[in-house]
């Protein structure tokens, strides 16, 4: 019930430090004279430094001293491990991994250029290089990083992806189809080429095609947002509005649109980012690893005391452990940050809610809502709540309006109906727990309630035949079996 | 140490090129201090990182004295503290020789609420041209008296919406012939209400607008005549959904002879609102323009309607933060689809922020350009000046045969380069030399005036286009025959960011010397031909004036 408070998508990633000479590149198509001399640089680099010619010093950002304390002891630990064994290719990756996680691009990638060097047997750490070239904003140069790796190691399938996905921006569709093909092929458990290649295919025109792989993308993870967003556009082309329709307002979550590496697991691993480190703990949450995820947020919590996405979602962790205490003192801390932030409002109804303080509860849900009309839990909190301590038709109001903004939330009608019939509006509960069974078809418990309610207004004819349709559709379930008993020793009774 | 010596050898003939652009004229010539044009934006930005510090700076172009030339009206944000003293809007009158003069205390329009944007329309009909302002607070609206000055009528008028306005637009949503007005709103903020945020790097910065979460709802007013406005939202449906309300532009879609409206949402789905008459639907997500062709809700800033490709319908482009990419929603079958990448603007586009944005042909060459005002919103390494962290520079980019659009050096067309916060940008005709002139406000720095030096009079040919009384045609569509290549521009001067824009049609015909045909489809959807016309001057069209469509031309005998 809960709201878990996702801050939005995390902005993607930043440059380096002041000064950078990393400026914007124009993408006006390149000569391949020009490609050529690149690729030329970029390979007598890797030379030049596997040849040692050159010691390799860590790099560290000029301004480490101004930016966070974490990152930098982490940068300082890391380079020193470097210098300790400068061989050492997984040393070198590893500080490359400090500057990634920080987005800072320009140390990252002469971190992992040289990792390159020094083991060229593994694809990750130039794979990881032309990342953060793109991530800097290099786009020619990542394109032909990502061309020079997919030469050199043919079967791995984030070079052909990367390569793919920056054809897409850059307008080349039949070279982005060709290369999202291949790193399908090579990943073939993997959404994200297949949805890219829907991209790729949308973009060329063949809407048909890319139903294919959008559905085939779908079949492997459907919940696949971006995917689910194509394959509605490809079905918009088609001329298919119905479904298109049905495609862009089924649930989603959102999902990384890069086809990683393991390397690429750790990504954030040495984050000190504020927003990374909720991200995370998110991402754990949902994953029902509340326990890690409590650690990172007090870990963030204790670098950034004053940041209300930390407190709010530490609270929510916290209550999912069942620690009620702590998870008001997280809350509390927030309301007192951001007394008008209608989150803070939401999620301490929850935790009234929860501890069932129901008037506590109904109050905050109500200033949630009075914050923001237009959040549905916070009508649906203040409604639950108000259910609970009987006030019907407050709590049916707070129901209702819930229901009007989010119409096809299931929870939101099934909660409507149960308390209408609490609260004795039986044909209200009635028609809603028709439209839940139709909105859930597969499902019998809303004929089952559909059948308590008909027999509690004498309508024994309806209720049998609510039974019938459960039946139906559950043929074995025992609790049918009983609630049919349940009706003829009544009927018998009158 | 050979090895060393002829591996470095190698190394400099190998290195990458580091060849400079090809040496180009610049396309304009910044010039605001020269013209008298001085406007300094304040955004009152005292260390407490209070939002709408870091989004105001709008500007509009009118002729407000209908002397025939545009002059500027710049919106001021000042502080958000209630200090009478605080600087307010500023209005120059162009004085025709590239010369401006500060005329804002004699007209009676120096607002000092924290300024947004301005919308300008003759919304009561008199033939002159008023102003509407938004503002973080009570917006407010100026009558044009016909004489030099303004009233500040809107106590009477009821348009005083007092929330955080952004960028509005004046249109005939009903066809009575009386101007309506359309009024985004961002969010419901407060300073008490204000939260804490950081950088991605842990530096104190300005929030997110979604870590609000409170999105504010777009205003509909209906002008009822007589100097007055009801608000029509609710009726009309546009309070059935909002988000963070930026950029808007009013455009009849789908050629059903009503004005829709599209706005830009920031980090939310835009939305493309179609007028079916007794109400309006909100339609963007089944015609393709709520989001990114792969599915993301992006940061809308700017918005403007054209016809990239002079195919009858209506595109869109609207600006967005860095990261994500300016997005040129081209309509094609039925919908709109993501053609950024297709066109050659999505990389281009990707590391900076866009705000003000212009859809024009600049050089005259009869095909679009496009200008992008920049200036962040966050402090992220690498920063462009040392001076201010959120400053950028801006983007021109020249439309290519293929059809792609290439972007033209110097950046942002100006040598050299400039960088700052730049915010709303307004496009006209400023020396009434045919071509189009930028004027662009940049966040707690002067305002920049940007000269065109790139296109040549005899290359343009330009519309003033007014219904019979005399007032402007908003929402006609004039379309012009020249070398056997058709183009079409809407009557609008509501687009960019939070800026009003010359109300004329511009055309380049790429050396043509006249248009073989000139015809208007006004915004009932009747049309007029307008027979042909010289390049190289302007021309008015009144609607009555022409000839029905498909009227042979008539023969004059000698």
């Amino acid at each position: 019930m809960l709201a878990p408070i996702p801050f939005g998508p995390i902005s993607p990633p930043g440059n380096g430090t002041l000064g950078s000479t990393d400026r914007p590149q124009r993408m006006n198509p390149r000569s391949k004279r020009e490609r050529s001399r690149r690729r030329a640089w970029l390979a007598a680099l890797l030379l030049l430094a596997g040849c040692g010619q050159t010691a390799f010093e860590p790099p560290l950002p000029p301004d480490l001293d101004a930016l966070d304390p974490e990152l930098g002891r982490l940068a300082r630990e890391h380079a020193a491990k470097v210098r300790a064994d400068p061989e050492n290719a997984l040393a070198v990756a590893t500080l490359a991994l400090v500057y990634e996680s920080n987005r800072l691009w320009p140390q990252a990638q002469a971190c992992y250029e040289r990792a390159a060097s020094l083991d060229a047997s593994e694809p990750a750490w130039p794979y990881h290089a032309a990342m953060t070239r793109m991530w800097g904003n290099d786009f020619a140069g990542a394109s032909d990083a990502a061309d020079m790796l997919r030469a050199k190691f043919p079967q791995f399938a984030p070079a052909h992806f990367l390569r793919g996905d920056l054809a897409l921006e850059q307008g080349d569709f039949e070279l982005a189809r060709a290369c999202l093909e291949r790193a399908a092929q090579l990943a073939p458990g993997a959404p994200q080429p297949r949805a890219a290649l829907g991209d790729a295919l949308l973009r060329r025109g063949d809407a048909q095609a890319a139903v294919r792989e959008l559905e085939a993308a779908l079949t492997i993870d459907p919940e696949f947002g971006s995917a689910r967003h194509l394959l509605g556009s490809a079905l918009l082309r088609l001329g298919e509005s119905e479904r298109a329709s049905s495609e862009f307002a089924a649930k989603t979550q959102e999902r990384p649109r890069m086809l990683g590496d393991a390397w690429s697991e750790r990504a954030q691993e040495f984050s000190v980012l504020v927003e990374v480190r909720v991200e995370r703990a998110l991402k754990l949450m949902d994953q029902n690893r509340v326990e890690e995820a409590v650690q990172l947020l007090e870990l963030a919590r204790r670098t950034r005391p004053g940041e209300l996405q930390v407190l709010v979602n530490l609270g929510i962790a916290y209550l999912r452990l069942g620690k009620q205490e702590a998870a008001q003192d997280a809350l509390e801390a927030a309301l007192r940050l951001a007394p008008d932030d209608f989150r803070v409002h939401l999620n301490l109804a929850g935790l009234h809610f929860s501890a069932q303080r129901f008037e506590l509860a109904r109050q905050a849900a109500l200033r949630a809502a009075s914050i923001s009309p237009a959040v549905a839990q916070a009508h649906f909190l203040a409604g639950k709540s108000a259910i609970e301590l009987e006030l019907w038709d407050p709590g049916l109001a707070s129901l209702r309006e819930a229901r009007r903004l989010e119409p096809a939330n299931v929870m939101f009608l099934r909660e409507f109906a149960s308390a209408a019939r609490r609260a004795g509006q039986l044909q209200e509960a009635r028609s809603t727990f028709e439209e839940l069974a139709k909105l859930a078809p597969a499902s019998w418990q809303p004929l089952a309630e559909l059948a308590r309610v008909c027999a509690q207004q004498g309508d024994w004819s309806a209720a049998r035949d609510a039974i019938g349709r459960a039946r139906a559709i559950a043929p074995q379930e025992a609790a049918l079996a009983a609630l049919e008993a349940e009706f003829s020793r009544r009927e018998q009774g009158r | 140490m050979r090895l060393a010596f002829a591996v470095s050898l190698a190394l400099a003939s190998c290195a990458p090129s580091t060849e400079s652009p090809a040496a180009a004229a610049a396309w304009f010539k910044e010039g605001a201090a020269e013209a008298g044009l001085v406007f300094e934006h304040v955004s009152g930005a005292s260390g407490a990182y209070h939002f709408p510090e870091i989004m105001g700076g709008g500007v509009g172009l009118l002729d407000y004295d209908g002397d025939g030339k545009l002059d500027v009206y710049f919106v001021q944000s000042g502080s958000l503290d209630a200090d009478p003293a605080r600087a307010g809007n500023r209005l120059f009158r162009n004085l025709g020789d590239g010369r401006f003069e500060d005329c804002t205390e004699r007209a009676g329009v120096g607002d000092r609420g924290y300024g947004m944007g301005c919308a300008c329309g003759d919304y009561d009909g008199d033939g002159d041209t008023d102003l509407y302002v938004t503002n973080v607070g009570p917006n407010v609206l100026y009558e044009n008296r016909g004489d030099g000055t303004f009233r500040d009528v809107t106590e009477t008028a009821g348009v005083g919406h007092a929330g955080w306005g952004t960028s509005a637009a004046f249109l005939d949503y009903d066809g009575d012939g009386r101007l309506d007005l359309f009024v985004a709103n961002y969010l419901e903020w407060s300073t008490e209400h204000e939260l804490t945020c950081e950088s991605a790097n842990g530096r104190r910065d300005y929030c997110h607008p979604n870590h609000y979460s409170a999105p504010a709802p777009d205003v509909l007013y209906h002008n009822d005549g007589g100097g007055r406005f009801s608000d029509a939202s609710e009726a009309m449906k546009i309070s059935s959904a909002f988000g963070n309300g930026l950029g808007v532009v009013s455009a009849d879609f789908d050629a059903d002879g009503r004005s829709d409206i599209f706005v830009a949402n920031d980090m939310r789905p835009n939305l493309l609102w179609l007028n079916r008459g007794e109400r309006f639907e909100e339609r963007a997500m089944l015609h393709g323009c709520a989001l990114s062709g792969a599915g993301y809700a992006e940061a809308g800033m700017g918005v403007q309607a054209f016809d990239l490709e002079q195919d009858g319908d209506l595109d869109l482009l609207v600006s967005h933060m860095r990261h994500q990419k300016a997005t040129l929603y081209r309509f094609e079958k039925g919908a709109f689809e993501d053609a950024s990448a297709a066109l050659g603007l999505a990389l281009a586009t990707r590391p900076y922020t866009g705000f003000g944005l212009g859809v024009c042909d600049f050089d005259g060459d009869g095909r679009l350009d496009i200008y992008l005002a920049n200036g962040r919103v966050a402090q992220e390494p690498p920063f462009a000046s040392a001076l201010d962290r959120y400053a950028e520079e801006n983007l021109l980019f020249t439309q290519a045969q293929d059809g792609r659009f290439v972007e033209v050096l110097p950046r942002g067309g100006v040598a050299p380069a400039l960088v700052a916060t730049s915010r709303g940008a307004a496009f006209g005709d400023l020396d009434l030399d045919g071509d189009l002139d930028i004027v662009v406000v940049n966040r707690d720095g002067r305002a920049h005036l940007l000269w065109n030096q790139v296109g040549r009079r005899e290359n343009f040919l330009v519309f003033q286009v007014l219904e019979r009384n005399g007032t402007l045609a908003v929402g006609a569509k004039v379309e012009v025959l020249a070398a056997g290549r058709k183009q079409s521009r809407r009557i609008d001067p509501a687009w960019s960011y939070c800026a009003s824009n010359d109300p004329r049609a511009h055309f380049g015909l790429a050396g043509a010397r006249a248009a073989e045909r000139v015809s208007v489809r006004w915004s009932d959807g009747t049309s007029e031909d307008f027979g042909p016309r010289d390049a190289g001057r302007s021309w008015i069209l009144r609607r009555g004036e022409g000839e029905p469509p498909g009227t042979p031309a008539a023969l004059p005998v000698r």
